[in-house]
């Protein structure tokens, strides 16, 4: 008899000690509140655990308030370029750059600036090198162009 | 804010307002701070943490369906602050030199402090040593003061796992205080 009341108190403490925790925050139901606080009653370990726990989240209620100075705010700059956006924004200037430096040299070569003499390794065929260099020249220059208004649409 | 005005606010967000998002973190920002810093220990981490979480919340904000807004982004928060110890876990297995306990920076006191400087550190180191999602779910309750419905939204749990994990919780603190001699 003694042992199977014992055995029958433990289970009750186990079962309150689950509880506690929803009992110190409000949030038992009508009936478990009532067995509960029964138990306290004619528990002193299960008091003993109810008030260290109270003290518990006493302790964490009292710590220091955290504030920061720092603005957390999203700045409307930062939504519409994206960090990501602008590495890709330095690549299509510098794609931009080249293509028109390309375009600018085939058209340099066309005035035979840099080859005044015609000695091109296609010489026998001056026509062919002047059509490759205009159509290189419109092709460089239109990319170059595309680029650079794409870009300038976008700043606005 | 009340209930009307948020919803009006978010719907706003949606269609791209900054100036309506804003407000939204006006709102919430001083409890997503509170709950990163309880659970880095660490003011610069948790701002940055915070920065983080507003601006996925801001990129996001389009997938929001209803409900609680307050849920929703804390759980944006709670997952930062969580990326953000994986981060330190690896660095540690790299780098040893790093404590285990990172300890509470110091610049949050304040001078009408009940608790001793000692003892504040003891609390928080010993909320450090809480598994994650205990952790998290003892924040929530008091920190933040949600309900165990509110926080099993964020965690995105069961009411019966928020029960046990705040239980769990709050016990190991117990005894980690008895131990550091702080009860
Ligand atoms: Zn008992």
């Amino acid at each position: 008899m003694k042992t199977w009341f014992k055995r029958f108190y433990k289970t009750e403490c186990s079962r309150t000690r689950e509880q506690l925790t929803s009992y110190l925050d409000g949030e038992l139901g009508a009936k478990e509140l009532q067995e509960l606080e029964l138990h306290l009653k004619s528990c002193r370990t299960c008091r003993e655990e109810y008030d260290s726990l109270r003290q518990t989240i006493g302790l964490l209620r009292q710590m220091p308030e955290v504030s920061s100075e720092r603005t957390f705010r999203i700045d409307e700059k930062n939504v519409t370029t994206k960090p990501g956006d602008r590495k890709l924004l330095i690549l299509y200037r510098a794609v931009a750059g080249v293509a028109i430096i390309l375009a600018l040299v085939c058209i340099g070569d066309f005035g035979h600036l840099f080859m005044p003499t015609g000695e091109s390794p296609l010489g026998g065929y001056p026509w062919l090198v002047r059509g490759i260099e205009l159509g290189l020249f419109v092709i460089l220059g239109a990319l170059g162009l595309r680029i650079l208004i794409h870009l300038f649409r976008r700043r606005k | 804010m009340d209930d009307v005005e948020e919803s009006k606010l978010i719907g706003l967000s949606q269609q791209g307002s900054v100036d309506a998002f804003n407000a939204l973190i006006e709102c919430y920002q001083k409890e997503a701070l509170k709950i990163a810093f309880r659970i880095l220990g660490n003011l610069s981490d948790a701002e940055d943490v915070c920065q983080t979480a507003w601006m996925s919340a801001w990129k996001s904000i389009k997938n929001f369906r209803g409900g609680s807004f307050r849920a929703w982004i804390f759980s944006i928060v709670a997952n930062a602050c969580r990326d953000e110890l994986r981060k330190r876990k690896r660095k540690r297995n790299m780098e040893t030199s790093i404590p285990d306990c990172p300890l509470p920076s110091t610049d949050v006191l304040t001078d009408d402090i009940v608790l001793t400087r000692e003892k504040v550190e003891a609390v928080q180191k010993a909320l450090l040593r809480l598994p994650y999602e205990q952790r998290l779910a003892v924040i929530l309750r008091v920190y933040v003061d949600m309900n165990y419905k509110e926080i099993s939204k964020v965690m995105k749990c069961p009411l019966g796992t928020v029960r046990s994990r705040l239980n769990r919780g709050l016990h190991r603190l117990r005894d980690l205080l008895r131990d550091g001699e702080c009860l």
